[in-house]
């Protein structure tokens, strides 16, 4: 038994299943439309409805402040919890009623009416693009739609670019994806006095505190959030989203707790989506396939409020992946779109900049006729630490060594061998994809530290960390790790987590962050205990520290013993804190993969898939495991079947939900997946750990595009650079030359 | 995705279901699969449910000379247990495997898939393919409609708000019948984008019926015609039978094609039934 077995076994506790007394259940009006002047909104009849208890507008909130972005512009136009005057999203809220139950409250939503009259939408950043360029209105008045525009690294000389031997020049797009977590978007607002309590299925519970206190003018000390159980989040649940300002707002207005679960077809249309970019690559390279440059394009959808606007930046600092190349520059561009709003999706930002530069390798290695494996080897970075020209330090690695190790379980000899006889006695086309990256994990500067702490008393110990689970078994890894230190029991350990009410600081859960930065912290929380509980005891018996030792949670100088707990109990609390920080982690892999296709339906078949990543030092084997398991799944999502496909006013096409956004299942999964890791330990963390969230996610979608290029790269008719994401089988079988 | 309110009755006689019926408002619930989706997203209105559950005259397969009558109230899983034999039966085993997943199936019915007459159902196309006909009843009486004049269009049919579709019947095929089912689809437990159903009975002639490529399940004569005459089949079925609609993830021309490959595939791969 693991301690989060609970989760697999169907006795979570979410916070739709939290029993409060008179809670009152939550549903919103949204716009049904992309783009529109909002005229009015009649709640007349669904106030007179049975069970309804309030009803919310823009103009019932005057004094509540705007959505805090998270990652967004320097000039953020203003975002009202319910839209004013105009929406600009489908699904964006515009009034909330509160009823006695979510039925009820349902019933009393259809009944509002709204006066709306529709603007034209631009669904896309060259709509945007377009848009501003003819001058027409801004999304915002006064606001520019271009959100953001930032460069990384110096331009590349044109000089490079004439005397290069070969110059590659692809366009790629990264669709739009639903984050999609098990349990969606779920609030609950307790009011008590003037202080609230607040139980959210959240990534960084002191973020959201501190979101709500600023919104409404409180002391974030009388804010307390709590997260229970929580079904994923993938990213997308660390925001203070417009819907939790409104809660906040009906229950404080009615003394009332209020809950609100998201359901599916709002998570589908309203909720923050992850990628949407339109990317260029180009990599110039010499005559021995050497790389002298690489230049990144991004263009991305920001949606209609700026949430994370800055995000993509992340592609850009990421241009340079794993290899080593003199002149590196991307350019990223974040524009308004009437969709809605663009966050962090599992990787977040990192695989739209692994897809355009190993998309583009192997465009590159086709046209030299170099073996893509080969042309990789070439020009990995084998010295550490390596400052990228986009302004990354990787920190530490074996990049060869890990590429070495996916061809080994790649085999991609045998399957060249396959491929020659198929192409030779007839059979589907077979192809071999290969991809390397390089990822960030920890965060950026602002939130790479972490608090820990730990406290002994006659129960045991208690370890407070700010992170903030989402469904990854913090409470058993964290605890085994803090047990570990202190040479006790792993049941003797408690981990406390989520709830600002009991640990004073935190940064929360995504960037891949927790254990590297949450369990450097506790680890050095530990030793710090250790350190106060022989002080202590030294005091007590009056003895020289240096001679008490620790010696499993027990105190020992010559004849005398005492265990912590005890300590505490007949002095004062035993208690250490600490505050890890420390500079981002570079964990990285090399995927590979196998596929055949059906020639006629443009089917895409999984043959085998490799994944070596490379995540410093385990703390956690089966936690591990299951992220890379996870994030590949999510990953085979991306390149094969998952997409949010919008109308040209940026309305989703996804009538039937989750029968038309197609996510995979344990049925997708490969039969033949073979997963390994090398481990290089982080030189800037106390456990040598780096994060291992996001991997999959990365890696599997530019080896499976990879490897169908491959697969069809020889055929007639054939142009692997018509391939998009997901590879659906019209895509396919467009890109095989189908007539469409 | 919370129900408007309605009513709610379980008849246990046919005359009751059908007064019940005659309510304005009211709508049947046999498994519920499509109609509680489509009741929580608000786009279908029921006042009064009226659920088949009890009603014994719609239970069970009945067997006639040349056909096989299948309730209202057999579920998939029933039919992928064989609870029709010979080459039929074979044909409702291979079918009922691709429809949803293993919890839709253990409640869904034939009979209801043809009344929620959904673009890409395996049951219309198989119940047009085979030229099926449907049992209606209500208080004003009795009529059997054919399964290809039933399917009027996406999620629309023949059937009036009053009346209850008590059946199916579907023609038996005649030993050494050779039966097959071949479908395109992204997932496993998604629609199908197309599904192409086939029985080669033993005189060589072909009765096909087709999923996803027109705005219900057809049969396709067209196809059927050019195998008689030792032409491309599946040529036929692309240019002829289908009459695809737009999706986001398959143009028109696309669609077309699969229709074509699907109808020569499932033509190539009919087995015979084991006795």
């Amino acid at each position: 038994m693991r301690g989060d077995d609970r989760l697999t076994t169907g006795r979570g506790r979410y916070v739709a299943d939290l029993r409060v007394a008179g809670c009152l259940e939550a549903a919103f009006v949204r716009s049904p439309v992309p783009h529109a002047d909002l005229r009015g909104v009649d709640p007349t009849t669904a106030a007179r409805m049975p069970g309804v208890a309030l009803v919310l507008r823009a103009d019932d909130l005057a004094g509540v402040g705007d959505v805090p972005t998270m990652f967004g512009a320097e000039d953020a136009p203003p975002w009202p919890p319910l839209a004013r005057d105009r929406v600009r999203h489908e699904g964006e809220p515009v009034a909330l009623v509160v009823a006695d139950d979510r039925y009820r409250a349902e019933d009393a939503v259809a009944t509002v009416a709204l006066d709306l009259e529709p603007r034209p939408g631009r669904a896309t950043p060259s709509a945007a693009r377009q848009a501003r360029d003819r001058g027409d209105e801004p999304l915002y008045p006064g606001h520019d739609d271009l959100a953001l525009a930032k460069d990384f690294g110096p331009p590349v000389a044109e000089e490079t670019w004439r005397r290069a031997h070969t110059v590659v020049d692809v366009k790629l797009r990264q669709q739009l994806l639903a984050p999609t977590s098990l349990e969606a978007r779920a609030i609950l607002v307790e009011p008590d006095g003037e202080r609230l309590i607040v139980h959210c299925s959240h990534q960084f519970p002191h973020g959201l505190a501190t979101g709500i206190a600023g919104a409404f003018g409180l002391d974030v000390g009388i804010v307390r959030v709590v997260v229970p159980d929580a079904g994923g989040a993938f990213g997308s649940k660390s925001p203070t989203y417009p819907e939790y300002l409104a809660v906040v707002a009906a229950a404080r207005r009615l003394g009332r707790p209020v809950r609100w679960i998201e359901d599916r077809t709002e998570a589908l249309t309203a909720a923050s989506r992850g990628r949407g970019q339109d990317q260029r690559v180009r990599i110039a390279a010499d005559a021995d396939g050497r790389f002298l440059a690489i230049d990144l394009q991004v263009d991305a959808d920001v949606g209609a409020h700026p949430l994370g606007a800055a995000l993509p930046g992340q592609t850009g600092l990421a241009a340079s992946e794993a290899y080593a190349v003199p002149e590196v520059h991307a350019a990223v561009r974040s524009w308004s779109t009437t969709t809605t709003p663009t966050f962090a999706y599992r990787g977040a930002g990192r695989p739209e900049a692994a897809y355009a530069v190993e998309r583009a390798v192997d465009e590159l290695a086709a046209t030299l006729g170099a073996d893509p494996v080969e042309l990789r080897r070439r020009n990995l970075i084998r010295d550490f630490p390596y400052d990228t020209p986009t302004g990354r330090r990787y920190d530490s690695g074996d990049y060869a060594a890990c590429l070495d190790r996916c061809v080994e379980l790649l085999e991609p000899g045998r399957w060249r061998a396959e491929q020659a006889r198929r192409r030779d006695e007839g059979g589907w086309p077979l192809g071999v994809g290969i991809a390397c990256y390089v990822e960030r994990s920890g965060g950026e500067p602002g939130i790479l530290e972490e608090y820990g702490s730990v406290t002994a008393d006659d129960g045991g110990f208690t370890a407070r960390v700010g992170t903030s689970s989402t469904g990854q078994p913090h409470g058993t890894v964290f605890a085994a790790l803090v047990a570990d230190r202190l040479g006790v029991a792993a049941e003797d350990v408690v981990l406390v987590e989520g709830d600002t009410g009991e640990v004073p600081e935190g940064h929360g859960t995504f960037a891949s962050r927790s254990a590297q930065m949450g369990g450097a912290a506790l680890a050095e929380a530990a030793d710090a205990l250790i350190g106060t509980a022989r002080e202590r005891a030294a005091e007590v018996w009056a003895v020289a520290v240096d001679d008490v030792v620790w010696d499993k949670g027990t105190l020992r100088s010559g004849t005398s013993a005492m265990p912590a707990g005890e300590l505490a109990t007949e002095t004062e609390p035993l208690r250490a804190e600490h505050r890890f920080t420390s500079p981002p982690a570079f964990p990285y892999g090399s995927y590979g993969a196998v596929v055949e296709v059906d020639p006629e339906l443009g089917s895409v078949h999984l043959l085998r898939l490799v994944a070596v990543d490379d995540y410093g030092t385990v703390l956690d084997q089966t936690a591990v495991h299951g992220q890379t398991l996870g994030s590949i799944a999510q990953g085979l999502g991306q390149v094969l079947t998952e997409s949010v496909v919008l109308d040209d006013e940026g309305a989703a096409l996804l009538r039937d939900g989750l029968l038309d956004y197609l996510l995979p299942t344990a049925a997708e999964m490969p039969r033949d997946l073979r997963v390994d890791e090398t481990a290089v330990p982080a030189p800037d963390n106390p456990l040598g750990a780096k994060g291992a969230g996001e991997a999959g996610c990365i890696g599997v979608p530019p080896a499976v595009v990879n490897a169908v290029a491959d697969a069809i790269r020889s055929l007639p008719g054939a142009d692997p650079t018509r391939l998009r994401m997901p590879l659906t089988p019209a895509v396919v079988w467009a890109a095989l030359g189908g007539v469409g | 995705m919370k129900p408007a309110p309605f009513e709610y009755v379980v008849p246990t006689t046919l005359a009751e279901a059908l007064d019940a019926l005659a309510t304005p408002g009211a709508r049947v619930i046999a498994g519920g699969q499509s109609l509680l989706q489509d009741l929580g997203w608000r786009r279908t209105e029921a006042s009064l449910l009226v659920d088949v559950a009890d009603l014994d005259e719609l239970a069970g397969v009945h067997d006639d000379v040349g056909s096989v009558r299948i309730g209202a109230r057999v579920r998939h899983v029933d039919l992928e247990r064989g609870a029709v034999a010979g080459p039929l039966g074979a044909l409702l085993v291979a079918t009922a495997g691709w429809i949803a997943h293993p919890p839709v199936r253990s409640r869904g019915t034939l009979v209801g898939s043809l009344c929620f007459a959904h673009p890409a159902s395996e049951w219309c196309a198989l119940a047009a393919g085979l030229g099926g006909s449907v049992e209606l009843a209500s208080t004003r009486g009795r009529r059997t409609v054919a399964v290809g004049d039933f399917l009027y269009g996406p999620h629309e049919t023949a059937a009036a708000p009053d009346e209850l579709a008590t059946a199916v019947v579907l023609p038996r095929l005649p030993g050494g019948t050779r039966v097959g089912v071949v479908e395109s689809r992204r997932t496993h437990a998604g629609y199908a984008h197309v599904a192409a159903t086939a029985a080669v009975l033993p005189d060589g002639s072909a009765r096909l019926g087709l999923a996803g490529a027109a705005p219900t399940g057809i049969r396709a004569h067209a196809a059927e015609a050019a195998l008689a005459r030792g032409e491309d089949p599946g040529a036929a079925a692309a240019t002829v039978d289908a009459d695809p609609r737009e999706h986001p993830h398959a143009p028109i021309a696309y669609t077309r094609h699969v229709a074509g490959v699907l109808v020569r595939r499932v033509l190539a791969r009919t087995e015979e039934a084991a006795a």
